[in-house]
């Protein structure tokens, strides 16, 4: 097809493009794009994720961000004054751990380090959470200074007592928030797992 | 009505057809300028700063027996001291590192208001919060400060002791410290001092919060 003038080459290839059918156009589109995903991996076999979090070791520290925890033991009380139940009858289940923070500044979301993989707690979060340095309740950490806390869940009394514990320990991180562009630790979530032998300190 | 004469009309379209030089050369120059202007609006997008930038905080420095003015209120830094165990509410507390304790005075300059946040800050940035393992009102927010009238305090803070030689005392009026003031104290503290303070097993007590005369 010509305008009058020389015939440009792409030009050319445009309008024979406009001329073709369009379920034509759209399967040549649909094979350049799955040819140009091969070229950059798109086609290569995936190995799926089976979900797996590295294994921890009770008493071994956790490096990770923004902090790195190592859990000691854990026990089940059924009485721990002061600290006070909210259902006569439940139990404490503790959970002793040395946090250090490692972020540059204080931070005061300890609480946010463990799930506990366990039926019957009250509350998914610690209900308290005492420094084990002058049994103070827990406010800030600050960085490069480990502290041993004991965390404290109230677990149902008519659950199962627990001779083992599966904790998930959570981590964070640091990048740049999409809604508010500012650096901000976000993304929380499992880091690692382990399974803690409970002491049953009950009576005691 | 006379047919449009062709070579008008022609000469008010793209030139198509012109000679085939002149329709390269200028396609590239187009080319050329529109990767241009997407070099500038790149560099110009990779030179704006930050939005942690765009709402950094703004330090007023000084040093202690300075008066600093921050927006609402002003601060006299008195002096600094250390211990290695501190009594407060009753109990005595100790720390893997160091605390340390600043004196200050400090005002309200138009309107009532009151102090929230206070952290020491080390020679690598690192920034500790006055501690929370005891009282301490007057820098978390719960001591009204009224215009004029000047209250005295000592505040601690707990940090290791090996980044407690290089030390600032950070002070702000807000939670929120984007594009707000920040009263910014150095602290003239020695590896020696530290040494001292963490050696000592008198156990640290601090002065009440109170009106200045």
């Amino acid at each position: 097809m010509s305008y009058g003038g020389r015939d440009v080459w792409p030009r050319r290839i445009g309008l024979k493009i406009l001329d073709a059918p369009v379920r034509g156009v759209v399967v040549g589109v649909l094979i350049l794009v799955l040819a140009l995903s091969g070229l950059f991996g798109g086609l290569d076999r995936v190995t799926p994720d089976r979900g797996g979090l590295p294994v921890a070791q009770v008493g071994a520290a956790q490096a990770g961000a923004p902090w790195t925890v190592t859990v000691i033991r854990s026990a089940i009380f059924d009485d721990l004054p002061p600290l006070r139940l909210e259902h006569e009858g439940d139990l404490w289940l503790q959970v002793l751990a040395t946090v250090e923070v490692t972020d540059d500044e204080s931070r005061n979301d300890m609480r946010e380090i463990f799930t506990l993989d366990i039926a019957g707690l009250l509350d998914a979060e610690p209900k308290y959470m005492y420094l084990g340095r002058d049994s103070t309740l827990v406010d800030y950490l600050h960085p490069g200074m480990p502290e041993r806390i004991g965390y404290f869940w109230e677990l149902s009394g008519s659950a199962p007592v627990p001779t083992e514990l599966h904790i998930l320990v959570n981590g964070k991180t640091e990048r740049v928030d999409s809604l508010t562009g500012s650096l901000a630790w976000l993304d929380p979530g499992p880091r690692s797992e382990l399974r803690v032998p409970v002491n049953d300190e009950r009576g005691k | 009505m006379s047919p449009p004469e062709h070579d008008l009309v022609r000469s008010h379209r793209l030139p198509w057809r012109v000679e085939g030089v002149t329709v390269v050369r200028r396609r590239f120059v187009a080319g050329v300028l529109i990767l241009a202007a997407l070099a500038i609006g790149g560099a110009v997008t990779a030179a704006r700063p930050d939005t942690d930038t765009r709402l950094a905080s703004f330090y007023r420095h000084g040093r202690v027996n300075q008066t600093v003015a921050g927006r609402t209120f002003q601060v006299r830094a008195l002096g600094v001291r250390g211990a290695a165990k501190i009594k407060a509410d009753r109990a005595d507390h100790d720390t893997s590192g160091v605390w340390v304790i600043v004196k200050f005075t400090v005002t309200a300059r138009l309107e009532p208001a009151s102090l929230k946040f206070a952290a020491l800050v080390d020679g690598k940035g690192r920034s500790y919060r006055a501690t929370g393992r005891f009282n301490q009102f007057i820098v978390e927010g719960g001591y009204d400060l009224q215009p004029g009238v000047p209250v005295t305090a000592e505040v601690a803070f707990e940090v290791p002791k090996a980044a407690a030689n290089r030390l600032a005392m950070r002070l702000s009026d807000q939670f929120d410290r984007r594009l707000d003031a920040i009263v910014e104290i150095r602290l003239p503290v020695s590896a020696a001092q530290v040494e001292r303070w963490a050696a000592d097993p008198t156990v640290a007590q601090l002065s009440p919060t109170e009106v200045t005369a």
